[in-house]
């Protein structure tokens, strides 16, 4: 009996369209549904990258540390020298603004204003590691005995404030 | 019977039927993609999310470090070892556990006309947790002079950004000639380095010190029976930094031996010298501020004060004499006096 039913199923053509357009349509959806999947994740890898780079950005900006060494205000030439360090753990700090106030009044500089040198005067974009370095603010009128305010604020976006008493 | 046959009809029928088929593979597969898109991002986002809190750990860890660290610097001494140079020493103990690197040494020096500073980079200079390090190094600081008093204060910068500041020291000269005397005998202490007089020129009201600012030797004056000024430098050491105002009572005297049985004084009241040298027909208290030395002036035949204003005068009498500073004023709001013998001279 069972000899005979499988020669019949062979010989019985009735259905085969019917497997065949389920076949190439089953095909058809998982070509379609990994084309998807490829689009989707070259579209969330851009997104993915932007995220990484706004993550170390976020990362770089913590990482950032100045510290102030000397802060000397010449009366007779009304300038104000500053000296700091980078003695954080990321390089390229560098200074877009400068205030310096106090409780009444502030003065703004902004970076075409001041040149950031290295301890030996030569100019510098930035300051790596480790490394001091300092900028001369002109025609600034203080009132020497009084006590001020600077904050100096990193192109990252990172402040760090001091104060300082003009000298005579 | 009927319900049972009526299911396996229904059975028989949907597993026959084709239409939908395709939609239900293609929805499965769908939910499939977003899940793993979905989960794949979650996970992507966790760890940038450890990846910045480890950094505020890392942070966290730097500040730490930087307030733990705890110095304590003791015999600080300056010298003016040369021209435009000073030599500070210093001994610093690390109170904490951690290492300390200093980077650069800060020195500030100021006296009544002059303020300077100048930094030295220390190289290969660490203390150790619990250690003691002993170090000197010589700092640049434009305009210094061997042969003048200056207050000096300086400070270290460690690796980790932290300032160190070094003990304030009154005065330094190329060797040690000033005397203590905050306690035993007064607040005021005397630069005996450089103790000079001037010949007093010119005439009412306009007269002025020669050579000025260099000066001559006060220890030996050669009068030639001119008019002449001292000049000392005197420096506050009132423990309680009050401020000193000498008044115009306060003069410099000498005592000549002439004979055996008598003996006669020289003196020269305090008056004002600006910084050109002319001495002012009038006179205001002058100001001693704690531990910033002063250049005094004696030069008046009498106390300067309202209507009897600056007059020269000549030392009367030749020879070797001691000379005492009998200072008077106020001191803190309240009167003070202290009389300083310091000095022999010797009028030709």
């Amino acid at each position: 009996m069972k000899r005979r039913k499988v020669p019949k199923l062979l010989r019985d053509k009735g259905g085969v369209s019917a497997v065949i357009s389920n076949v190439i349509l089953i095909s058809a959806v998982i070509a379609v549904g990994f084309s998807v999947m490829a689009w989707t994740y070259s579209q969330s890898s851009v997104y993915q990258a932007q995220y990484e780079n706004s993550v170390n950005s976020d990362i770089n900006k913590l990482r950032e540390r100045v510290s102030f060494e000397y802060v000397f205000y010449n009366n007779t030439a009304k300038s104000l020298s500053v000296y700091l360090m980078n003695s954080g753990q990321v390089s390229d700090v560098n200074f877009t603004t400068i205030y310096i106030s106090n409780s009444s009044w502030r003065i703004t500089f902004t970076s075409v204003q001041f040149t950031l040198k290295f301890m030996n005067g030569t100019s510098t974009a930035y300051l790596a590691m480790g490394l001091e370095g300092y900028f001369a603010l002109s025609s600034v009128s203080l009132q020497s005995g009084n006590a001020y305010a600077i904050k100096v604020v990193t192109w990252r976006g990172s402040s760090f404030e001091n104060t300082f008493v003009a000298q005579n | 019977m009927r319900t049972r046959l009526w299911h396996k009809t229904r059975l028989s029928r949907f597993r026959a039927e084709r239409k939908g088929f395709s939609s239900i593979i293609g929805a499965i597969f769908m939910v499939i993609i977003v899940w793993i898109l979905a989960s794949g991002y979650f996970m992507y986002t966790l760890s940038e999310n450890t990846v910045y809190n480890d950094a505020i750990r890392q942070k966290n860890m730097l500040e730490s470090n930087a307030l733990s660290e705890s110095l304590q610097v003791i015999n600080t001494t300056y010298v003016v070892s040369a021209a435009n140079k000073v030599n500070v020493s210093a001994s610093v103990t690390n109170m904490g556990s951690l290492s300390v690197q200093f980077g650069t040494l800060w020195a500030y020096a100021s006296n009544s006309t002059y303020t300077g500073y100048g930094y030295s980079q220390l190289s290969n200079v660490n203390v150790y947790g619990g250690s003691t390090l002993s170090f000197s190094s010589n700092v640049t600081v434009q305009g210094l002079s061997g042969t003048s008093a200056y207050s000096f204060s300086s400070w270290l910068i460690t690796a980790r950004g932290n300032v160190v500041p070094l003990q304030k020291a009154i005065l330094s000269y190329t060797t040690i000639v000033s005397s203590n005397v905050t306690q035993g005998i007064g607040s005021l202490m005397m630069d005996f380095q450089n103790f000079t007089y001037y010949a007093v020129t010119g005439n009412s009201p306009n007269y002025q010190l020669t050579p000025f600012p260099a000066g001559s030797s006060g220890y030996s004056v050669a009068s030639g029976a001119g008019n002449i000024a001292f000049r000392v430098i005197l420096t506050n050491l009132d423990q309680q930094q009050r401020q000193i105002n000498l008044t115009s009572d306060s003069v410099f005297f000498s005592i000549f031996p002439t004979t055996p049985q008598q003996v006669r004084g020289s003196y020269w009241y305090i008056a004002n010298v600006n910084s050109t040298g002319f001495v002012s027909s009038t006179f205001a208290p002058i100001l001693l501020n704690y531990s910033i030395p002063e250049e005094v002036y004696f030069a008046s035949s009498h106390p300067t004060v309202p209507g009897w204003n600056f007059s020269p005068i000549s030392s009367s009498f030749t020879g070797t004499a001691p000379v005492n500073l009998a200072l008077i004023g106020t001191q803190g709001g309240k009167p003070f006096g202290q009389n300083i013998p310091f000095v022999s001279i010797k009028i030709n």
